[in-house]
């Protein structure tokens, strides 16, 4: 089943396209990566589906992209990215208390008891796989955590909103070996309760995790699907190239 | 030993002289001012009120504040709210005509403010020489301050932060109240700290805004207020003794009050 | 938009974004208001005339051209006006080299840490409150200016006109000069230093290659392009001078109807004029002498304005009143 659909949509700044008529599906409860070199587009694809590109200035897009069979510009934005959770290259937790990071998403779509609400920032907590290193110290600001568990950390701001899809823009691009096998394993842990879009330029990882793969260059799709054939049978010479090349 | 050295070291010479005499001249000023201080002031004086010839200078003191805590309640709304709109919402073209009329404020001596704060609020507001009349003047030469300042704590808000809070879904009023703010808090705290520094030493504003007053202003308008530069400038134009006491000990206060809130800024932006 | 609140704030927001515009245009209006009676009685007698006499207020008043003013009264500001001007520029003769000086020597030869400490100090100055200087110099610049310094400067610069003649009671040019020339100091060493932290070091890596000495550096770095800067530093300078009242008014002299004969001459300046002579403005029941000191008010207003914003608009700083943060805006 497909929750998000791409339909010929396209990003331009002034002079030239980002993004080039994208047709793309993206299948629920599963880890769905887009694959490419850098500059190809990847983090255009996410921003365009909790609707960041239309407030960066510069930005004109046209087309359309489907959530739920509906259209996203259909939704009030507030909504489409609270059901949509984007966690970012560089980890970005607010210069607050653990605590209050998780508690962030809630506290400004909710009322809720402050026991309801503890609740919650626990039970995100538990499913990022943070809450046993930080259990005693939510209070604790947040920037003395460690890269890799402030990008967990973004995971469980994002997860506290009780989204349908998480998106994450080379989540472990600048974090070390182990910080990064923390993430796969809870990404692959994830997918059974939210649809996963990973962008990554790591061939390996993507080999790694994937269920489907699309293989995105110059702002087009060149290929889409399942992450087995586009690893062992690309059928388009670009992509063969780029996997060989990563690959060695 | 060619030319070139000798004009290096004659250069050097000379800016070390320049700056040691122009410490010395700071010293000299505060030095003098705090010790005459010293030597001034008495317990009784900042317990008592006076009239700048007897008695103590409570009243100015009291007065001071309230005339800086009316400054700052009007100049830190107006300064915020102002900035998260220039930088939220504003235009290029709205924003520097903003730019333009802060700068001319900024500009304006104190005295033509002070005019302004007559000829406006005393007269055609009919406040009369009083704390609300006395307090905005100050505050129309604090707002300019307290505006730029937040501007630009506003504008150094990182971008990944605030796209950050806006893919959690924050609209933008959760936007700038839980997370602008929040972030440029510092700045804000900082800017403000400061203008009460520069508003209880000024002066010239209040001359023909505020007035006199013997005891403590009973009310926001019609009531005049007393304050320390006040009785620096009056008691020192007197011929007793014991007002150039009053004028010192004032100068005192003044002195130390500046220059503490200056160090507390310092601190705080570490 | 589409939120209702978020709508209204945005409203809120962009009104109150007009307060400083509406207190601009406001306090134009209202010297402008106040000034026309003045503008029409006075006309260019107003800027030719030293004579500035309030009149007999307590008399009846007279009718002059159709116009009531106070019996004997005269309202010319070119002693003001000289004084404003005079003090100023000697003021920023002495700080213009002083700053450029004490800037380039503390980026050339003082380690950084001194160096924080010194700019930091300088701008302690910019922090003291006006009537403190006017104190310091009632108390100890005026003994030493009229016992000492004056007496010197009239024996050995006395060949020069304006250095020779009468040495008064200490207040005057020469101790406003000197009062606004601290005053104004760390503004333009705060500006000027500023400037030079923005290139100096591709210029400090490039001459020191070139086996340049620091003298060299700094002559280098002048000529390189923070002219400009400077300019606006002075201009900044002298804009806070122009409009510095306290001080002046304390250590001025604050004399009326008698143009000054030499530098240790009192004198009277515009912003200091106006701060003593509003009070008896308001005796006047005709009004012409508010009228005429809005109209003084408007005068100094636009001079000040025509300095500070060439300064401001030249160095692009953010510099406030009362206290200078170059380094941080
Ligand atoms: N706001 C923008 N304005 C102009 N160009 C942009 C903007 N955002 C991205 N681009 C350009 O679009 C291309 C794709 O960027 P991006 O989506 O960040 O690629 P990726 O994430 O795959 O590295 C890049 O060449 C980038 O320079
Ligand atoms: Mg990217």
């Amino acid at each position: 089943m497909s929750i998000i659909r791409f339909r010929n949509y396209s990003v331009y700044t002034k002079d030239r396209k980002i993004l080039d008529n994208i047709n793309l599906e993206i299948f629920e409860n599963n880890v769905n990566t887009v694959l490419g070199p850098s500059g190809s587009g990847k983090s255009t694809l996410v921003r365009s589906i909790n609707r960041l590109i239309e407030i960066t200035p510069g930005l004109k897009y046209d087309g359309e992209i489907y959530f739920k069979d509906k259209s996203i510009f259909e939704y009030q934005p507030e909504e489409i990215r609270r059901q949509i959770g984007l966690v970012f290259q560089q980890p970005n937790p607010f210069n607050f208390s653990i605590f209050e990071n998780v508690a962030f998403g809630p506290r400004i779509h909710w009322k809720l008891k402050e026991n309801e609400l503890e609740e919650i920032v626990k039970n995100s907590l538990i499913e990022a796989a943070l809450y046993e290193e930080v259990k005693d110290n939510l209070k604790k600001s947040a920037l003395s955590l460690s890269g890799g568990q402030q990008q967990r950390l973004c995971i469980a701001r994002a997860l506290a909103l009780k989204p349908l899809v998480i998106m994450m823009d080379e989540p472990t691009s600048s974090l070390d070996p182990i910080a990064m096998n923390k993430i796969e394993d809870l990404i692959i842990k994830l997918k059974e309760k939210y649809t996963i879009i990973l962008i990554t330029h790591d061939v390996r990882q993507a080999a790694r995790i994937s269920d489907f793969i699309a293989f995105i260059y110059n702002g087009r799709i060149i290929e889409h699907s399942k992450a087995e054939e586009i690893l062992e049978k690309p059928k388009n010479e670009i992509t063969e190239k780029f996997l060989t090349d990563r690959l060695g | 030993m060619n030319i070139r050295v000798i004009k290096d070291f004659s250069f050097k010479l000379l800016g070390y002289f320049l700056i040691l005499f122009i410490i010395a001249i700071l010293v000299a000023i505060t030095g003098s001012i705090i010790i005459n201080g010293l030597h001034s002031i008495t317990l009784k004086m900042l317990i008592e009120n006076g009239d700048t010839t007897s008695g103590g200078i409570f009243n100015a003191i009291v007065g001071t504040w309230m005339l800086v805590g009316v400054g700052i309640l009007f100049s830190v709304p107006i300064g915020i709210f102002s900035a998260i709109f220039i930088v939220e919402y504003g235009w290029k073209r709205y924003n520097s005509i903003v730019r333009v009329f802060t700068d001319v404020l900024t500009s304006t001596p104190s005295i033509v403010l002070g005019l302004f704060g007559y000829l406006f609020l005393v007269i055609q507001l009919g406040f009369g020489y009083s704390l609300l009349a006395g307090g905005i003047t100050l505050g129309i030469m604090m707002l300019p301050y307290i505006l730029r300042v937040t501007e630009i704590s506003l504008t150094e808000v990182p971008t990944n932060i605030k796209e950050a809070a806006i893919s959690l879904g924050a609209k933008k009023m959760d936007l700038i109240f839980r997370i602008m703010l929040p972030y440029a808090k510092n700045g804000i705290i900082t800017s403000t700290i400061l203008a009460i520094s520069i508003g209880a030493g000024e002066t010239a504003q209040l001359l023909y805004t505020a007035g006199w007053n013997n005891g403590i202003p009973n009310s926001l308008i019609k009531s005049q207020v007393a304050y320390l530069t006040y009785v620096v400038w009056a008691g020192i134009n007197q011929p007793s003794n014991y007002s150039h006491q009053l004028a010192f000990a004032s100068g005192l206060i003044l002195i130390i009050t500046v220059f503490s809130l200056i160090f507390i800024s310092k601190y705080i932006k570490r | 938009m589409p939120h209702k609140l978020d709508k209204i704030f945005y409203f809120l927001t962009f009104l109150i974004s007009i307060i400083p515009i509406f207190l601009v245009v406001m306090l134009f209006s209202f010297l402008l208001y106040y000034s026309i009676p003045s503008i029409k009685y006075n006309g260019l007698k107003f800027f030719t005339s030293y004579y500035w006499y309030p009149g007999q207020v307590y008399l009846p008043p007279v009718n002059i051209n159709g116009i009531l003013v106070p019996y004997g009264s005269s309202f010319g500001i070119l002693l003001f006006l000289y004084g404003t001007l005079i003090t100023s520029l000697i003021a920023l003769i002495i700080a213009f080299p002083i700053s450029i000086v004490v800037s380039l020597a503390v980026n050339l030869y003082v380690n950084e840490k001194f160096k924080k400490l010194i700019i930091s100090l300088i701008e302690l100055f910019a922090a003291i409150p006006s009537v403190l200087y006017g104190l310091w110099g009632i108390v100890y610049l005026e003994p030493l200016l009229s016992n000492f310094i004056e007496p010197a400067m009239n024996k050995y610069l006395g060949f020069m006109p304006f250095f020779s003649g009468n040495i008064y009671s200490g207040a005057g040019i020469l101790a406003s000069s000197i009062i606004l020339c601290l005053m104004i100091l760390p503004i333009m060493t705060s500006v000027i230093n500023g400037s030079i932290l923005n290139f100096s070091t591709s210029i400090k890596e490039g001459a020191i290659a070139l086996g340049a000495t620091r003298y060299e550096m700094a002559r280098l770095i002048i000529l390189r392009g923070i002219k400009i800067q400077i300019f606006g530093a002075a201009m900044l300078g002298l804009g806070r001078a122009l409009g510095e009242t306290m001080a002046v008014l304390m250590v001025s002299g604050s004399v009326f109807n008698i143009m000054p004969s030499n530098i240790y001459s009192p004198i009277n300046t515009m912003a200091a004029a106006l701060a003593s002579l509003l009070d008896s403005a308001f005796m006047d029941s005709t009004g012409m002498n508010l009228y005429a000191l809005s109209e003084l008010g408007l005068t100094l207003m636009l001079i000040t304005l025509a300095a500070s914003l060439i300064g401001r608009f030249i160095v692009g700083l953010g510099i406030i009143r009362g206290f200078t943060r170059g380094e941080e805006i």
